[in-house]
């Protein structure tokens, strides 16, 4: 009778805990508005620091809502997200890239994010923000850019630079910034740091600093459209010589410390063993954050022009601005937009600023007291006026984590080996690619 | 009332309780993977995605290179790995039974790699094996074994020998506590008896260990193929399929193709694939049992 007792106790207790388990995000506590947001950078700590801010200022100001972060590691992020969506069970508000949204939205027929038009179109949003042009699917809105945006320029530590006899204001192609990276090599130091591993940099890294500035595309030709397989672009002989160009440096100069991490480069970059790091506006505030201190020590230079046959082309490096969703299988949509267009004001933006990011308001971004207070971060803005061509975008189409993950493939196989055939392997990917266009 | 009348009052009722758990949680899933695998099932493609395609995702997966490529590492990742975890699992067993001054300490410790969590294993591996700060790069160049700090986890070229490593050494305690529990259940009588009888060392060995342990070797053995096949977490911890798909094993194959590519009709035929080779041993095994 006794055995029969706790059996029963223990199976009423686990389906009360199971309901209120499954129950426990979705439902609201106390007369509150649960609002969940799930974002890939929240382990970095500057992006922790604002994020939290930028809550918990929130969830003051609207005593009747709660909003919880869920922030998985950057390379899990997009795993735990695909399972969650597929199961049905995503955070009410995601961030992501701009080129994310078409591969996760295309994941359910009927779309997997709220249409945002009717706040969107027509409004100062369309103008103001930086990227917001890039938040459309189909034509049609589905995310909100209201975080940070960040372009690409490289970051030295000035006492090494110095040590060597190395110039950074002379620093005006990648010829330069390849013979520098030499000079800068030594038992102790390396030029820079690159990514030879399973990580989307390997990839990233090489095509901002030279592939694409040459080729336009490593996907398509100006990675517009339309995206059908014989436009594939990888195979482009620009691309061939860039991949060559970038396994040279790293396998035969033998100046860069090849690493399997970013935060392996960047820890190497603030423990000056490392002279250069190819990195965003969100560098800056990891550095203060980790001491600010050595921020002085710390300069940056825009991404090098690169010189091929004869012509030059200024760097054109990716745009990342970390933009907003919200799930369609949100309870509280129009709770979760108030705090996506909270996100874009001017207080959150001020906020968003502390973290040492680009707000991607524009026109809080060109106020004379930002550019006072945050100098090193106001450069971005300056490399991309003066500096950039028109920034370039992987496209946004639902193929692109698959052509992605080829192009990992690719490169891993080609800046591992001074053996690898460019030519050959980047041919190999093509077809890949292909197949994965025409399926 | 006690357990068993319960049961004794509502027999039926139990059983259909077991006929709904597999139906929910085996029955269901598998036939779900097998009608996946003759659908088309690409999400990126806007329009019908259940569209019936016969065999295409089997002949598709036939003529892919990556598919027939983990195939091949799968089977040599099975080889290398319950090679060597059976070798390595039965010297240690052999060397635990002697008697020595702090057997059981070192009894508890050899379950170690066994007992942690892969997650925490691959954390640690990773750590040694890193090309800056691991200490197995440390040991190798200050010993002047090579001059230059190798990319274990980086390079292609040594990713999969990396991760088979750390499954070698993860996997042995479990053979040799096993082969450990096998010594001990051979009555001493008989190597008593082949010692009145002048047998050699070697003799005893040849004639009673080696046919005594029979039984739980070939158990063990069949469940060591099973699970190797089935393992996921090493490869894709330690390198996630990559450098250049140099660790992506069949499993990691289907995972990819699911959970990266978003092609369920063909990675549920990659499962199926999968399944079939793993019913292959099981059955196999389960002979083995009942001849036991």
């Amino acid at each position: 009778m006794k055995k029969t007792l706790v059996g029963t106790l223990i199976i009423v207790l686990l389906s009360v805990s199971t309901m209120l388990f499954a129950s426990g995000n979705q439902d609201d506590d106390g007369g509150k508005i649960k609002l969940s947001f799930a974002t890939s950078i929240y382990v970095e700590a500057p992006h922790k620091a604002v994020i939290d801010k930028l809550i918990s200022t929130y969830n003051a100001q609207n005593p009747n809502v709660e909003i919880e972060v869920y922030g998985a590691g950057w390379s899990s992020f997009w795993d735990n997200m695909t399972t969650e969506i597929l199961s049905n069970n995503e955070a009410d508000i995601i961030q992501m890239y701009t080129s994310n949204i078409a591969q996760y939205h295309a994941l359910r027929p009927e779309g997997t994010f709220l249409n945002l038009n009717d706040k969107i179109v027509g409004t100062s949003y369309e103008k103001d923000l930086v990227g917001q042009d890039e938040c459309k699917y189909d034509g049609d809105y589905v995310a909100f850019s209201n975080y940070a945006w960040g372009t690409t320029g490289l970051f030295y530590r000035k006492s090494i630079l110095e040590r060597a006899g190395v110039d950074p204001s002379s620093i005006k192609s990648m010829e330069d910034f390849r013979n520098a990276s030499l000079k800068l090599t030594n038992d102790n130091v390396s030029g820079f740091g690159v990514l030879v591993s399973s990580h989307s940099f390997v990839v990233s890294e090489w095509a901002r600093f030279i592939a694409r500035v040459i080729s336009g595309g490593l996907y398509f030709p100006g990675e517009k459209g339309p995206f059908t397989p014989d436009r594939i672009n990888v195979a482009d002989p620009a691309n061939i010589w860039a991949a060559e160009w970038w396994q040279n440096m790293i396998l035969q100069d033998k100046s860069a410390r090849v690493l399997k991490d970013k935060k392996d480069v960047r820890e190497l970059f603030w423990n000056g063993k490392i002279a250069f790091n190819l990195d965003g506006p969100w560098f800056i505030g990891m550095t203060e954050s980790r001491d600010p201190a050595l921020l002085e020590d710390v300069g940056l230079i825009p991404q090098p022009a690169v010189e091929y046959e004869g012509k030059t082309y200024r760097p054109n490096p990716s745009q990342y601005p970390l933009i907003t969703v919200i799930s369609k299988n949100c309870k509280h949509q129009e709770e979760a937009w108030d705090f996506l267009k909270w996100m874009a004001s001017k207080e959150a933006q001020e906020i968003i600023a502390e973290c040492g990011m680009i707000p991607n308001s524009k026109s809080y971004v060109t106020e004379s007291n930002y550019k006072a207070t945050h100098k090193l971060a106001y450069q971005f803005y300056d490399f991309i006026a003066n500096y950039y061509d028109p920034l370039i975008s992987d496209p946004s189409i639902p193929q692109i984590g698959e052509l992605q993950q080829i192009m990992i493939e690719a490169t891993q196989r080609i800046f591992s080996s001074a053996d690898a055939d460019a030519a050959a392997i980047l041919e190999d990917a093509k077809k890949e690619m292909q197949v994965v266009m025409e399926r | 009332m006690s357990d068993s009348r319960i049961f004794n009052k509502f027999p039926t009722g139990f059983l259909f309780l077991l006929i709904i758990v597999i139906l929910v949680f085996l029955i269901y899933p598998i036939s779900k993977t097998v009608l996946m695998s003759i659908q088309y099932w690409y999400l990126p493609k806007k329009g019908p995605n259940t569209t019936f395609v016969g065999l295409k995702n089997f002949f598709h997966l036939f003529s892919d290179k990556a598919f027939l490529s983990s195939l091949g590492k799968t089977f040599i990742y099975i080889t290398v790995t319950v090679f060597f975890r059976f070798v390595l699992g039965y010297l240690v067993a052999f060397l635990l039974d002697l008697k020595f001054k702090g057997r059981a300490l070192a009894r508890a410790l050899i379950i170690i790699p066994w007992a942690i969590p892969e997650v925490v294993a691959c954390l640690v591996w990773i750590l040694m094996y890193d090309q800056e700060f691991g200490i197995i790069n440390y040991i190798i160049t200050n010993f002047h074994i090579l001059h230059e700090n190798v990319r274990f986890l980086e390079d292609p070229g040594t990713a999969l020998p990396a991760a088979m490593v750390v499954n070698i050494w993860k996997g042995f305690p479990f053979v040799a506590i096993m082969i450990l529990a096998g010594l001990q259940s051979i009555p001493k009588e008989l190597y008593e008896a082949a010692t009145v009888d002048g047998a050699s060392g070697f003799q005893k060995f040849r004639n009673i260990t080696v046919p005594m342990l029979k039984p739980v070797s070939k158990v063990v053995f069949l469940l060591l193929i099973i699970w190797t096949m089935k393992d996921f977490a090493i490869a894709y911890l330690l390198a996630e399929g990559g450098p250049s798909r140099a660790t992506e094993i069949l499993t990691i194959y289907v995972y990819k193709t699911s959970f990266k590519y978003f092609d369920f009709g063909v990675a549920a035929a990659g499962g199926f694939v999968l399944l079939l080779f793993s019913l292959l041993f099981t059955v196999f095994y389960m002979r083995d049992l009942e001849s036991a």
